[in-house]
Parts: C-alpha cells; sequence; structure tokens
C-alpha cells in the first residue's frame, strides 16, 4: 500500500492543465508516502498524452488503449482504473475536480472502498495518513477531513490549487490491458460555445458592474463610458436593470447572466448578495468598491477599495483620459 | 378578513397568530403600547430569529433596544452594525461592550453621538480611526485628535473630510505632503490663499484638484479654463455653475468636449458643434443635457447611434414630437426610454403598450398614464421583472395590483402589499403567506394604517372635545 | 414510470457565524435553510417530462434525507409539481457523509424502481457533487454528470442528454436507461409555486420513514457507511483580500495597474 496514482485527464486530443497541477501535487507529497507516482493514462491513443504526462516526479506512466474511451465515459474508465487500483494499492489516488471525474470518482471510491473526498485544496500526510482540506458553506469554512480505518485514499483536487509541474521527466512507459467494462453512453457530438456579439456579459473577459451605489440614473452613462474606456464589458447587479437604468442583458447575477468567462470583475456600489454573487464569485480577481467596509462583497474580493464609487470613477476617467 | 381597523385590536390579532414576522411592525408602535410585553415574548422565542432580526435594517429601532438586553455577544454584535440601531441604543452597547470589532462597528455608525465618536478618537486603534475616518457623522473634534498619530494615508483622508475645519486643514497643509495637499485644496473649508496657490502650481495634478473646489470664486475658475492642461480645464467646467459669466469655446481636447456638452450652460451655437462631434460620448452627454434646445435634441434622437437617441429619450427637455418619433425607433432599447415618460404622447404609450419585450413591457408598466387594462396584462406578463414594475407604478390601480398578490414570486408579492393604492383589507388577506417577507410587508402595511387611524381619531377628538 | 428527485435542505451561513461547539460544524442557529437551487432544476426537469407524458403515466417521487424541519423542502417541491414526498428521518445518521447519504437514497431507488433518478449537480452550502453520482454507484446504474439538457420520453431505452463541460463547452451523448442524472443549473426554468399549490402541498401527507425501514444494515447506516470524517471546521484567515487605501487617485492608480497586469 504505498505510491500516488493519478488519473490523467484529457479532452479532444489535449492534456487538461488540472492534470499537470495533480501531478505537481504528488510531487509535493511523495516523500511523505512514499513512491511510485504513477500516471495512468486511459484513451484510444495514449502515446501522445504519455509524453505530455511525463513530467515532475513521475516514476511511470500506464497507458491503456481503448477504442472506447476515444472519448471519456465513466463506465468504461471506472472499469479500467478500478482494476489498475486493484492490481497496485496506491496510498492516495488523484484527479481534478471537474466535470468528468464527477462521474467517476464516487463509483471507483465506492467499488474500491477508498476514503474519499472531492474539490480538495490541501492535503497533507500526518502519522502516515492522509488529511484533506476543502471547503463549505460557500467557502465560508473550510472543512479538514480524514479517513479513519481507510488504507487508500481518492481525491478530487480544485483546480488552481496547486502548482502545475512542467519539467520534463523520463519515466518508465507501459501499455497493458485493464478492465473490461463496457460503455453504457454514446458520444454524440461536441457543441462550442457560442459566438458572441452585441452585450455579452457570458464572454467578456473583463465586466465592470455597477449597483445601487451608483445612485442616479443620470450616473449611469459615465460607467457606460468609462467601461468603453479601459475595455471593459458594462454588468450592473439588478436594481440597475429593474430600474430601466441598463438592459436586462448586462445584468450579473442569478436571473441575470453568468460572467462565465470573466478574469477580471470590478464591482463597483454593489453590495454582494448571494445572487448577484452566484453570477460573479468565481471570478478569479474581483475588485470591490464599495463605501461599505462590510459589505459582503468584501469577502469574495481579491482585492478590496472602501470608498466612493464616483470618486474612483473620476479618477479613473482623468488618469485613463477618458474624461 | 378585514384587517383590524385600530391599533389595541390589530395588536391583540398579531399576537393571537404568534408569526412573529407579522408582528414585528407593531413593537414600538405608538397606541401598542398595551402590549409590548406580549409582543416582546412572541419577538424572543426563537434563537435563530434573534440573530436575524438583529441584523435586519427595517427592523424597529425600539425592538432593537429590546434586543439590546440580551446576553448573547452575536446578537449584540448585530445590532451594533444594523443602520436602524439608534444613537441611545448604540450608547448603551458601548458602554457594556469593549472589544475592537464593536468599538469599530459604534466608529462607523452614522448614528452614534458625536460624543460617542470624540471619545472613540482618543485612544483608538487602527480600524477605529480608519472607521471615524470614513463616517461623515465624525466631528471637527475627533478629526483633531486623530492628527497626533496620523500617517502619511490618514492625514490625506483627514484633508478630504467634510467636517474638517479651516484650523485642521492649515496644519495638514503645513505639513508639506503632496497627496494631502491635493486632497486639502479641494476641500471647500480650505483657506482661499492656499486654494489660490494651487491654481498656479507646477503640478498639473494640483490644479486640477483645485478646480474640483465647489467654492472656487470665478475669477479663479476662468483662470483655471485657460489651462495648459485640458484635464484641469475639463476639471474647472464641470462644477462652473449656471450663470457664471464665462465664455465656453470650442475645444481640441476631447474630455474638455464631454465636460462641455455635459454642462447646463452650453452656448447653443457649442452645442451647434458639439451635435457633430465625431466622439460619441460627447454626443451622449450633449443628448441628454436638459438645457439642449429642442432643435438639438431633434437633430440627436436621429443619430445613427442607439446609444444617442436613447440619451435624447431620456432628457427631460425632449419635445413631445421626438418622444412619440423614438417610441417608433428600432432599437428596443431606445423605445424603453421613452416608455416610461409620463409626458410619453398617449398614441405613442398606447402602442407600446401592446410591446411585449421586456425592456419596454418594464418601462410601461412603470409608467403613471399606462391604462388600467394594459396594467392588468402587464401583472400577469411572464417575466417577474415585468409584473413587478406594475407594483412599481405609483398610479397602479388596485385591479392591478390585486393581480400581484397571487404573484407566484414573493418578492412582488411583498411589493403589492406595500403599494398605497392596495386596499388594506386585500393586504391583510396575505398575512398567511409563506413567505416572511410577504408577511412582515403585511404588518408593517396593517401598523401604518392603524395608527393613522389613530391619529386621525384623535384630531377628530381634539376638533370636537367631548363634553 | 416514476422519477425520483432527491433534495437536499441547504444552508446558508449569514455574514457572521459561530461554529458548534464540537467544532465540527457550523451552529445551526446561523443558517438560513432552503430547498437546494440545482434540485429546483433538476425537480423541474422531473415535471416537464411528467407533463409531456400522457396523464397520470409518470410519478415524480421526491425524497430528503434530514429531520423533520426538512419537511418544508418537500413541501415546496409538492407545490412545483412533485407528486409524492418521502422523508428519510436523520436519526440514527450521524457522521453520515456523502456516500453514506446516498445509501439511503439508492435504497429508496431499488424500493420504488424509478426509471430515472434526477440529483443536483451539487448542493449549494458543501457542493462536493458526489451524492448523486454515488447513488448510481451503488445501484450500478448508468450515469451522466452536469446535465444541461435532457430528452427522455418514459419507457424509452436511451436519453438524450447534453453535459455542460469546462468553459462552456457541450457533450451531446445518448445515455442507457435507467439512469442517474445529475441536473445543472439553467437547463429550465424553474417554475414559481403559485399560492394554490402552496396550499394544496400543505394538505399532503409526507411518508415518514428510518433507515432501517428503508431497509439498510447497521453496517450501512451513518458512519458505517462513510467513506470520510471530518475532522474540525474552521473560518480562515483570509476575510478579504489587499484593501487598497489611499486617496481615491491613489487608489485609481493600483486599479489601473491591477487591470493591466491582469489584462496583461
Ligand atoms: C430570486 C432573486 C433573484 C435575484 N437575482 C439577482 C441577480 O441576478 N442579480 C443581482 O444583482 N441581484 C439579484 N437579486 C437581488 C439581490 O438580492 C439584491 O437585492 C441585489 O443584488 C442588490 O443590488 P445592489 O448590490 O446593487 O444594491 P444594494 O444591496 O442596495 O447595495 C448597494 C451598495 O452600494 C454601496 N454604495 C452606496 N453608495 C455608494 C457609493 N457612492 N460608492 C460606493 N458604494 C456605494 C452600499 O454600501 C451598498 O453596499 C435577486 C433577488 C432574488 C430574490
Ligand atoms: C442526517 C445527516 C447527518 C449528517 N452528518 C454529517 C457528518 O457528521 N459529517 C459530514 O461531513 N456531513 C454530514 N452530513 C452532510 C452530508 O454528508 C452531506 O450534506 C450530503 O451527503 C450531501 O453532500 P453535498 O451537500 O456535498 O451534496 P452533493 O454531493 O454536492 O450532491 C448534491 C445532490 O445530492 C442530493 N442530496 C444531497 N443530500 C441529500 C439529502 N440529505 N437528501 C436527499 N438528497 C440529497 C441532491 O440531489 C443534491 O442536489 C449529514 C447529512 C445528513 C442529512
Amino acid at each position: 500500500m504505498s505510491g500516488i496514482l493519478i488519473l490523467a485527464e484529457h479532452r479532444r486530443g489535449t492534456l487538461r492543465d488540472a492534470t499537470l497541477e495533480a501531478i505537481g501535487a504528488a510531487g509535493t507529497l511523495k516523500a511523505a508516502l512514499g513512491g511510485p507516482v504513477t500516471v495512468l493514462v486511459i484513451a484510444a491513443d495514449p502515446a501522445p498524452l504519455a509524453k505530455a504526462v511525463s513530467v515532475g516526479a513521475v516514476d511511470e506512466v500506464i497507458t491503456v488503449a481503448r477504442p472506447d474511451a476515444a472519448t471519456y465515459e465513466p463506465h468504461v474508465y471506472e472499469a479500467v482504473l478500478r482494476s489498475v487500483i486493484a492490481q497496485r494499492s496506491p496510498a492516495l489516488v488523484l484527479m481534478p475536480h471537474g466535470v468528468d471525474s464527477f462521474s467517476l470518482a464516487p463509483a471507483v471510491a465506492i467499488g474500491e472502498g477508498l476514503g474519499f473526498a472531492t474539490d480538495v485544496f490541501g492535503v497533507a500526510v500526518e502519522d502516515g495518513q492522509v488529511v484533506a482540506t476543502r471547503a463549505g458553506y460557500n467557502e465560508k469554512v473550510f472543512v479538514e477531513i480524514d479517513f479513519p480505518g481507510r488504507t487508500g485514499v481518492l481525491l478530487t483536487l480544485r483546480g488552481g490549487s496547486f502548482a502545475p509541474e512542467t519539467a520534463p521527466a523520463s519515466p518508465a512507459v507501459s501499455a497493458i490491458d485493464a478492465g473490461d467494462g463496457t460503455a453504457r453512453s454514446k458520444h454524440l457530438d461536441w457543441r462550442d460555445p457560442p459566438a458572441t456579439g452585441g452585450i455579452d456579459i457570458p464572454g467578456s473577459p473583463f465586466i465592470l458592474s455597477i449597483g445601487r451605489g451608483v445612485g442616479d440614473e443620470a450616473n449611469v452613462a459615465q460607467f457606460l463610458e468609462l467601461a468603453d474606456g479601459l475595455g471593459a464589458t458594462l454588468g450592473c447587479s439588478r436594481p440597475i436593470a429593474d430600474n430601466g437604468w441598463l438592459p436586462k442583458a448586462r445584468q450579473v447575477g442569478q436571473s441575470g447572466q453568468l460572467a462565465a468567462k470573466c478574469n477580471l470583475y470590478i464591482a463597483m456600489g454593489i453590495s454582494g448578495s448571494v445572487q448577484h454573487q452566484w453570477g460573479m464569485k468565481h471570478v478569479e480577481n474581483i475588485v470591490a468598491i464599495n463605501k461599505d467596509p462590510e459589505a459582503s462583497i468584501f469577502t469574495i474580493a481579491r482585492y478590496g477599495i472602501v470608498g466612493d464609487m464616483l470618486e474612483i470613477a473620476e479618477e479613473l476617467r482623468k488618469q485613463k483620459g477618458i474624461h | 378578513m378585514r384587517a383590524p381597523a385600530n391599533m389595541a385590536a390589530l395588536t391583540g390579532a398579531l399576537i393571537a397568530r404568534g408569526d412573529a414576522y407579522l408582528a414585528l411592525p407593531a413593537y414600538g408602535a405608538e397606541g401598542a403600547e398595551w402590549a409590548q410585553a406580549a409582543l416582546a415574548r412572541l419577538l424572543l422565542s426563537n434563537a435563530r430569529l434573534k440573530l436575524v432580526f438583529a441584523a435586519l435594517p427595517f427592523a424597529p429601532p425600539a425592538f432593537l433596544a429590546l434586543l439590546a438586553g440580551e446576553d448573547r455577544p452575536a446578537i449584540l454584535q448585530r445590532i451594533v452594525r444594523n443602520p436602524a440601531t439608534s444613537g441611545a441604543t448604540l450608547l448603551r452597547l458601548a458602554r457594556q461592550m469593549d472589544d475592537a470589532a464593536t468599538r469599530a462597528a459604534l466608529a462607523a455608525h452614522a448614528h452614534t453621538p458625536s460624543v460617542a465618536l470624540i471619545g472613540l478618537a482618543m485612544n483608538a486603534d487602527a480600524a477605529v480611526r480608519a472607521a471615524l475616518l470614513r463616517n461623515a457623522g465624525t466631528p471637527a473634534l475627533a478629526l483633531h485628535a486623530l492628527l497626533d498619530h496620523a500617517d502619511a494615508a490618514e492625514r490625506a483622508a483627514l484633508a478630504r473630510h467634510p467636517q474638517a475645519d479651516a484650523d485642521l486643514l492649515r496644519t495638514l497643509l503645513a505639513g508639506g505632503d503632496a497627496v494631502v495637499r491635493a486632497e486639502a485644496v479641494a476641500h471647500p473649508h480650505c483657506p482661499l490663499t492656499q486654494v489660490a496657490d494651487a491654481c498656479v502650481d507646477a503640478d498639473a495634478a494640483i490644479r486640477r484638484r483645485a478646480a474640483s473646489n465647489p467654492v472656487l470664486p470665478p475669477s479663479l475658475r476662468q483662470a483655471l479654463m485657460g489651462d495648459s492642461d485640458p484635464a484641469v480645464r475639463a476639471e474647472a467646467l464641470r462644477l462652473h455653475a449656471e450663470g457664471q459669466d464665462v465664455a465656453l469655446t470650442d475645444d481640441g481636447d476631447v474630455r474638455v468636449r464631454r465636460a462641455q456638452a455635459r454642462h447646463v450652460a452650453v452656448p447653443e451655437d457649442l452645442a451647434e458643434v458639439l451635435s457633430r462631434d465625431g466622439d460619441v460620448w460627447v454626443r451622449v452627454w450633449l443628448a441628454r443635457n436638459p438645457a439642449l434646445p429642442a432643435g438639438l435634441i431633434q437633430r440627436l434622437g436621429g443619430d445613427a447611434e442607439a446609444r444617442v437617441r436613447h440619451a435624447a429619450g431620456r432628457n427631460p427637455a425632449c419635445p413631445a414630437d421626438m418622444l412619440a418619433t423614438l417610441a417608433r425607433d428600432g432599437d428596443e432599447w431606445v423605445r424603453a426610454a421613452v416608455a416610461c415618460r409620463p409626458d410619453l404622447p398617449t398614441e405613442a404609450l398606447r402602442a407600446l403598450e401592446r410591446e411585449d419585450g421586456e425592456d419596454v413591457a418594464s418601462a410601461v408598466a412603470r409608467n403613471p398614464q399606462t391604462r388600467e387594462a394594459a396594467l392588468r396584462r402587464l401583472a400577469r406578463h411572464g417575466q417577474a421583472d415585468v409584473r413587478r414594475a406594475v407594483a412599481l407604478n405609483p398610479d397602479a390601480p388596485a385591479a392591478a395590483l390585486r393581480l400581484l398578490l397571487d404573484d407566484p414570486y414573493p418578492l412582488n408579492r411583498a411589493f403589492a402589499v406595500r403599494h398605497p393604492n392596495l386596499p388594506v383589507a386585500d393586504a391583510w388577506g396575505c398575512a398567511d403567506d409563506g413567505a416572511p417577507q410577504v408577511r412582515f410587508a403585511v404588518g408593517k402595511r396593517a401598523v401604518t394604517h392603524a395608527a393613522a387611524a389613530g391619529r386621525a381619531a384623535r384630531r377628530h377628538l381634539e376638533t370636537f372635545p367631548q363634553p | 414510470m416514476k422519477i425520483l428527485v432527491p433534495v437536499k435542505r441547504v444552508a446558508s451561513l449569514d455574514d457572521e457565524f459561530e461554529l458548534r461547539d464540537d467544532g465540527r460544524d457550523v451552529d445551526p442557529d446561523f443558517c438560513e435553510f432552503d430547498l437546494n437551487e440545482f434540485d429546483e432544476y433538476a425537480l423541474e426537469a422531473a415535471v416537464q417530462i411528467k407533463e409531456a407524458a400522457p396523464e397520470g403515466s409518470v410519478e415524480v417521487v421526491v425524497l430528503t434525507i434530514g429531520p423533520d424541519d426538512a419537511d418544508d423542502v418537500l413541501r415546496k417541491a409538492l407545490a412545483k409539481g412533485a407528486d409524492r414526498a418521502i422523508r428519510v428521518d436523520d436519526a440514527g445518521l450521524e457522521e453520515a457523509d456523502r456516500v453514506a447519504i446516498a445509501r439511503v437514497i439508492a435504497k429508496v431507488a431499488e424500493n420504488e424502481e424509478p426509471g430515472l433518478v434526477l440529483c443536483g449537480a451539487q448542493s449549494a452550502d458543501q457542493g462536493n457533487a458526489q451524492t448523486g453520482m454515488s447513488v448510481a454507484a451503488l445501484l450500478g446504474w448508468t450515469r451522466a454528470a452536469v446535465v444541461s439538457k435532457l430528452d427522455f420520453a418514459p419507457g424509452a431505452a436511451t436519453a438524450q442528454v447534453e453535459r455542460e463541460l469546462e468553459g462552456g463547452l457541450v457533450e451531446c451523448l445518448d445515455v442507457e436507461t435507467p439512469a442517474v442524472l445529475t441536473i445543472q443549473l439553467g437547463i429550465n426554468t424553474p417554475r414559481y409555486a403559485s399560492l394554490r399549490s402552496i396550499k394544496q402541498a400543505n394538505a399532503k401527507p409526507i411518508e415518514c420513514l428510518t433507515p432501517h425501514d428503508v431497509g439498510l444494515s447497521d453496517a450501512e447506516i451513518g458512519a458505517a457507511g462513510a467513506l470520510s470524517r471530518v475532522r474540525r471546521v474552521f473560518v480562515p484567515e483570509r476575510g478579504r483580500g489587499e484593501i487598497i487605501a489611499g486617496t481615491p487617485s491613489q487608489q485609481a492608480a493600483r486599479l489601473l495597474e491591477i487591470i493591466s497586469e491582469v489584462n496583461g
């Protein structure tokens, strides 16, 4: 019972970065848990992927080539992964916490009787036992989880929590046949997200959103202008759309749009209700500008400015020469 | 189901129902004093609700005063942060709790009495200092107390605090820090000589801040309007009041032109030039400018950019025929701009009443001129936001509001219950609503009604004294 | 045919809250409870299948595992179109993790024999995204996670579904039935319950069972059926990000820096 097994996640022939993060995490745990670090690649044509995972602390790559694994299929993956785990008895199995692993990890953990936790962003080894940390209650608390009586543990790792490993390595690569398993679902097609035009909150990488703090309809236009000048899409909270100050298509939140592709979200004069957060709390870089230092928006912001949005906006315009 | 008409009957009914949300508005209401103890028992019966009510910004201040007698620290901390908490309650809690978080919350609260703020300033930690500097009510005396240990950022904050007096500003300026100076010269209480110096400073940022001083004398403002830096010119223009004798002239810089376009005193010939400006924002600002002559609003209402036409449609001075034209615009957002205007010509409104799109339909629903039949239809619109707009229409008739009482969306029911055109009897019919916010609204409506009835009855007694 | 929709009563926390005395969970006084939002969509999907089928041919059964307060979410589900509600009482379920909860759901599914089980993709409070797929594993049924479109005619051997993957990419696939699917937000527009249907729902019975009633053995209940244990819960030291201090002009200057740092 030792070593770390990582399942490679790939889609449309490309390895997903999250796999490199899992390898990075394994590198930091290898000393405490004991090697080897093994990556399992299940695919119709595993060779190029095997190369892509030959990085960092990886000692061994196992490939399983199956025509029915041209795309991810949970029942096929389950059979293969379980048979590899049964043979190798790793102390820790890692996979990214992603849409594919949702339908795989529970079946493997239950089937093999592994300790199990998902969306984990911290892993420690204490007295040889794995302890995982994840968040609960909408990120408001952290939860430490242990696995009494379990000899192996399966964790799915939250994206962005572990540094990806990219340094090339030369692990042993071996191809095996593993698991029977038959597909019970059939891939038909991919559909890429629709091209965007006009007001596009879901597609915008940079959103500047205004809330009731804007005060008056007469102030709204200057924020359209500011957003324009900064290269941002203007979004808003619901009361702004409800008042008819901006069209509904700009509303971010539960009953509006999801800022799905946003990387920088500046919330001005928005208190941060759950419903608004629904549309934006996942954004990596949130800047909150609010005159109330207690506003809940600050609890999810990476940067906070306690101040008057109109003054800050005015300064931005001046310094950016938008005036 | 009739709503109890007087406060005694109402309070009795509220207590009998045993619903804390419904009863909450009655606590402390005039005429309900006799039942205070029974109300208190009901409102304090549940640990979870005590926490919820302590943080509720529309909880009656008298109830928060009562709740302040609880022991649980989490409840008291919420009361200190609740914007509805009265100064007296805050003072009481200030004497009782001395932890850092409470002190900071007191320092930030708009109702904390001046004496307490001055006391807090005396030996304040960083969080309390920051809160005092942000609290617009912090008196000058407290600001002076903060000066001693102020670091650079705090000195800048002191220089921009609305209660900073000339003495404080003079002391701050004597420190010689450029950032502090930039704040101080924009302050209306700044000594004039210092402002005048700033107007001719070598640093454009300082001149710009001076230009934003709201009490800048006209002669200095005039001088800054000829400044070499466009940002300074634009700023000087922004606060230049109508009627002051300053000529606005053609300017090469887009920032200045945008500021001119917003200016109420933009002269007609300049406006004429600006209305053809290549910069869309110049035209947007101009189109919104209420001082613009009708002819120019007409022209901008025909602009190729929908944003400009929208702005023209929002201009209070937009002439009726232009409103009618914009009501037929191909762009929905432009039509929505005029759809909520009470001065929209009747036929144009009637045509828009038939539209179903969300932006136009919500605007029509808010328009006080919209017909009852149309409002009744919009009260059953597929979009909840459109239906709620009916409840936000100040002239919405009871017949339309009643439909909203069956709205599946609780917020819409709450809005309808609050609407003064909905008879209290109808509102009272929602006392069993599943959503707490609706029941609270019902309680509030009934209490306000009974209190008004009580006042009217007393007035009646005063006018016709009983033998 | 039946469709089983397991629904969860989720907690949202007040801005400030306290932990339970044993430090392993939050003090429930600080929790606001409601039906898991994802489950609203799962329920709506089930009700839409029922409404598209001949009258009376599909029954939507909702199930929750929890204390009697959790009846609220079942009533809400009944008001929104579910036909029957079952609550498995939580007495004896202390220390249950996702898998242990899934064991209860799977047993109920074995008893009810639905053609589909529709769970939420995840819960709004804990968000493990495990429960539904664990149910499928325990039943040995076909599974698909994060379903954003569902076409299914009762009785058909397959369902056509779309899965929403990272970055908005969609995978279209056929899945064999019976199946357990977890449902993504936005798959439909959940209805609001009308006041009348709320009143009717309040009059409907809720079947209340124990874990033993549904056929679980002691070795499967609570901690015994779990694959994990909460050791401790704590409030992270992080609170808020970097506070940008200074005057508005300094704050604006820093903000412009951040914009160019992030946008490259
Ligand atoms: C079912 C449902 C769905 C909903 N869907 C959505 C949705 O999709 N999107 C959405 O946004 N909301 C939604 N809401 C509404 C939501 O609950 C809040 O009411 C709303 O988000 C509040 O908007 P806000 O933050 O702009 O306003 P407020 O909560 O009023 O906040 C205004 C903030 O501005 C600050 N402020 C005021 N003046 C200034 C100033 N000069 N400078 C800086 N700050 C200032 C204040 O301190 C305050 O924090 C929904 C609600 C429900 C019930
Ligand atoms: C009685 C009881 C005792 C518990 N004790 C503990 C404990 O000691 N330690 C601990 O860590 N956790 C405990 N829990 C929490 C429990 O492990 C999880 O809340 C639950 O398993 C769901 O996990 P999740 O919220 O991450 O849901 P996810 O895995 O994200 O799945 C969500 C979906 O699963 C379904 N679902 C989830 N929970 C239920 C439910 N209760 N009833 C019906 N359907 C459901 C719904 O369809 C929902 O949309 C307990 C829960 C209960 C009900």
